[in-house]
């Protein structure tokens, strides 16, 4: 794992959807790189195109009203530098589920209920290898025990409805890593999970992490979890990045407003000089619409630190050599 | 395999209700008329001897209940007494033109089906596209069209001016198969297209709320071919709504069978329904009602059926 | 690049629904309308220029009695209309009444929905026929049997409603607060069901069209002379291959008050309430 190279490199994506009522600027100029073997946790309110962005990386999303506007998305994989915004759909096709794959937030709902278990697994490699019935069978068995699923043989035969809703996310991630991809997208993988199940599906992706070695996009709004799993953080605000940091350095010192004041907004459940437990601090105002974005900085409107030029133009993307990053042009000025 | 048998019980008795209810709507229909029916049935020309005899003949002067039982009696025998006009039993009647009503029925269901469930999936993976909207239009204004008009038009077409079809000329099978097939194409094409119509537009439907599933969205992020993910994973979970409207429009397909059948001259079981009606051949028509009904609860027993195995979720 | 959404379609279906309503309109002035409107009696004949194709004289030609076809059709429109209003406020008000008493009484339940399952089982023209043969050849008649065809479809569906609704919290809390069993239902029941019920009246409409004039064809519905699409069409048939106007006009006529209906329906359907659009 050679920490110099790069996995996947997004560069100002802007996807937007042309609907009756107008351009919806879904993402409005995101910028990060995943490294091989590293996990970047993708953190924003429910609105702010985290999972529009793993689509466009897919290029998943309905295509008659979506487009990728700008930006560029580049994916290193097998020593072939893959062009994910140009690249046609056969290609797309063939990098889905054995280059990239993505696992979605709603377990009970992703998988067909009409095809049983070991078939949607089964099907990937069909797909993506030349194996022969026999070989996929095994790999198919193998897989579903290393997600940890019991009596994988007979597990395999099962319809989806039979399983609970942490086994069925189980499946999907065996179904995402049968073919060992390079980059695995989560799209909030644990939300719609019991708590206790969350913990032991963090735990497996862990582990699976470790063996595997691929890279891990890990979207999620909620900061509890990024702390568990996250190498580093990118930060999005309505639309943009606004804040890539290193999770330790995210957490102690947040340099964007946005990412302090999500970071405050968290309840805290001891009292400390540094901390003080008390009313919770949320952030006044809304998130604006993807119809009607606001000049300049998204955020200016419920920033406290907010300055009149902050709405005049889009802050740059400052990035540091450490791969740190901001979208502030106050941020040499300010400690929020 | 012990869960579909079950069920499979359960179903064929709430069928036997049905049909019980059935037989019940038959009997009224024909002796709660106001009126003396055997005076009905023979005419004002008849005597009042003749009217005595019939009265007799159809057992008309026992007590209305009593005759309710002795219907259902003969009913569940499969007794439908003798025709007024032809000199046969009800039963032989409607066996000996069944054949060409069931042909026409399957030969116009599988084109309803084989043109109209491709044509809605398609119209429903293109959706909005010229295709999809000239499609509903068309399919709007050939469900709009009764299926007797639709066969006098393809006979003034293609059979009169083109000559490419027997006018009203039914080819006994005796003639040969294909001369027999032959002239059960048009009149499968005028019931079928309507009804082809209605299949295509629910289709479309069905197929639409699929697409938008999760499922779906997985089965794209796995790369798999664009087929593979319209038929295995989308149609797959679309196609026990399809069932549903096939099995629903059968019954269409039958009456639509027995209009056009008068239009081709073709001897089947519509013809001598209608002959039936216009002669007061009453034992006739109670016989074809619970006969087509009887057809219709099976039909929708076997969907019923077919849904357990389609259906992993139901067997459960 | 073209924009495609669900409200841009709502849009187009409402424009076809227009239309729709446009033809529909223009139907009912025709007919309510035709003695005034139309150029002839429809039951005059004039039997040297029978069998003469569409010219000045006759807009649609005559047909064998060298009656003008323009004007039965008007009067043919005349009767669909007045069938189909009888029959669809015959199965409305029948469908209603059965429908709101099969959710409130339970024993009723059962045994209604069972007639309307075997009611249901019948090809809605042989139904029809059937109980043709039973009653006679009049207006009256077709309207009751075309609405006892009809009626078991909407009592289901406003079963279906009552029932939902009737679950739902603020009929418990009428309930709850002592209003009797029938002022709930007419106050609460009846204005929720109407959207749905408007939307069946429209397709009921249009079956009832297409199954008078199946009747009428077959001989067992409205009788000759008085015209009826159907009646035309049959009396049109031997004539198909010298005057085909005697089957393409009321044909047209048809497809054109069925389609305009059924535009009008789905029209209808969208504007009032998208989540019906799995009910009918």
């Amino acid at each position: 794992m050679n920490a110099g190279e790069t996995l996947l490199e997004v560069e100002e994506l802007c996807t937007s959807f042309f609907t009756d009522e107008g351009e919806a600027k879904a993402v409005d100029g995101v910028s990060f790189t995943v490294r091989p073997g590293e996990t970047l946790a993708l953190v924003g309110e429910s609105g702010s195109g985290k999972s529009v962005t793993a689509l466009s990386i897919m290029r998943l999303f309905p295509s008659p009203p979506g487009r990728i506007v700008g930006g560029r998305l580049r994916l290193h994989w097998n020593g072939v530098v893959h062009d994910l915004v140009a690249a046609s759909e056969p290609r797309m096709r063939r990098l889905r589920g054995s280059a990239i794959s993505m696992i979605f937030q709603e377990p009970m709902t992703s998988l067909n209920p009409l095809l049983t278990v070991g078939e949607q697994v089964a099907e990937v490699l069909r797909a993506h290898t030349d194996l022969g019935r026999r070989a996929i069978a095994r790999r198919t068995v193998e897989m579903l025990d290393r997600v940890g699923i019991a009596a994988p043989e007979r597990r395999a035969h099962d319809y989806p409805h039979h399983l609970s809703g942490g086994m069925r996310q189980r499946v999907m991630i065996a179904v995402a890593l049968v073919c060992a991809p390079a980059l695995l997208i989560a799209d909030e993988p644990t939300t719609a999970l019991d708590v206790t199940i969350q913990g032991q599906v963090l735990e497996l992706m862990r582990g699976l992490r470790a063996e595997f070695g691929m890279g891990l996009l890990f979207i999620t709004h909620n900061l509890g979890v990024v702390a568990e799993i996250a190498d580093r953080v990118a930060v999005m605000y309505a639309g943009r990045l606004v804040e890539t940091a290193d999770v330790l350095a995210l957490f102690d010192h947040p340099r964007h407003p946005y990412t302090a004041a999500l970071l405050r907004s968290l309840p805290r459940l001891c009292r400390g000089e540094a901390a003080p437990a008390g009313a919770l601090e949320a952030i006044p105002g809304q998130i604006p619409s993807p119809f009607e974005r606001p000049p300049g900085c998204p955020f200016a409107p419920r920033c406290g630190f907010a300055r009149p030029r902050c709405t005049e133009t889009v802050p740059p993307l400052e990035v540091t050599p450490g791969g740190q990053a901001v979208r502030c042009i106050r941020r040499r000025e300010i400690v929020p | 395999m012990n869960a579909v048998a079950r069920i499979a019980l359960r179903r064929g008795g709430g069928m036997l209700v049905v049909m019980f209810f059935v037989a019940s709507v038959v009997f009224a229909i024909i002796h709660i008329i106001p009126g003396d029916p055997a005076g009905v049935m023979l005419g004002p020309s008849a005597t009042a001897a003749d009217v005595a005899a019939l009265r007799a003949r159809l057992g008309l002067n026992a007590p209305l209940p009593m005759q309710y039982v002795r219907f259902l009696g003969d009913a569940v025998r499969l007794d439908l007494g003798q025709s007024l006009f032809l000199n046969q039993s009800v039963g032989a009647a409607l066996l000996s033109r069944a054949p060409v009503t069931l042909q026409l029925t399957l030969m116009a269901a599988g084109l309803a089906t084989v043109l109209g469930v491709p044509i809605g999936v398609l119209s429903a993976l293109r959706r909005g596209g010229w295709l999809d909207q000239a499609v509903t239009v068309l399919a709007m204004a050939a469900a709009s069209l009764p299926s007797f008009w639709i066969g006098l038009t393809l006979i003034e077409y293609l059979s009169v001016k083109f000559r490419l079809f027997p006018v009203a000329g039914y080819g006994p099978p005796g003639a040969g198969l294909l001369v027999h097939l032959h002239s059960l194409v048009l009149p499968a094409i005028a019931v079928g297209l309507p009804n082809m119509a209605l299949i295509l537009r629910l289709t479309r439907t069905a197929m639409l709320d699929v697409l938008n599933e999760d499922y779906v969205r997985t089965a794209r992020a796995k790369g798999l071919p664009p087929a593979t993910v319209v038929i295995k994973h989308a149609f797959r979970n679309a196609r026990t709504a399809v069932l549903t409207v096939v099995g629903v429009t059968v019954i269409g397909l039958i009456g639509g069978a027995i209009v056009t059948e008068t239009v081709f001259g073709l001897p089947g079981v519509g013809n001598l329904i209608v002959a039936s009606v216009l002669n007061r051949d009453y034992p006739v028509i109670e016989g074809a009602l619970l006969v087509i009904s009887g057809i219709y609860v099976l039909i929708n027993l076997a969907t019923d059926l077919l849904y357990l195995v389609l259906d992993p979720r139901l067997r459960d | 690049m073209a924009r495609r959404s669900s409200l841009g379609r709502r849009l187009l279906r409402q424009r076809m629904a227009v239309v729709g309503m446009a033809v529909l309109a223009l139907m009912l002035v025709g007919a309510a309308f035709a003695p005034l409107i139309a150029p002839y009696d429809p039951e005059a004949m004039d039997i040297i220029h029978r069998l003469s194709p569409p010219a000045a004289a006759h807009w649609f030609g005559t047909d064998d009695f060298g009656r003008d076809e323009f004007s039965r059709v008007l009067f043919g429109a005349r009767l669909s209309m007045i069938t189909g209003t009888l029959v669809v406020v015959f199965a409305t008000v029948a469908g209603t009444v059965l429908g709101l008493l099969s959710s409130t009484l339970r024993w009723l339940d059962d045994l209604l929905m069972r007639f309307s399952d075997a009611l249901m089982a019948f090809p809605d023209i042989l139904l029809a026929i059937a109980l043709m043969a039973a009653l006679g050849p009049s207006l009256l008649d077709v309207v009751l049997a075309l609405g006892t065809v009809y009626t078991p479809r909407v009592a289901r569906l406003v079963r279906g409603a009552a029932l939902v609704l009737q679950r739902t919290q603020f009929v418990e809390a009428a309930a709850a607060l002592g209003a009797g069993e029938l002022r709930i239902v007419c106050a609460h029941l009846l204005p929720n069901t109407f959207a749905v019920l408007i939307v069946q009246a429209t397709f009921t409409f249009a079956a009832a069209v297409l199954t008078e004039a199946a009747l009428s064809f077959l001989g067992a519905g409205i009788p000759p002379p008085t015209p009826s699409w159907g009646n035309m069409i049959a009396e049109g048939q031997q004539y198909l291959d010298r005057a085909d106007w005697l089957i393409m006009a009321p044909g047209l006529a048809i497809l054109l008050t069925v389609l305009a209906l059924q535009l009008v329906g789905d029209g209808l359907r969208d504007a009032l309430d998208p989540r019906l659009r799995g009910l009918t």
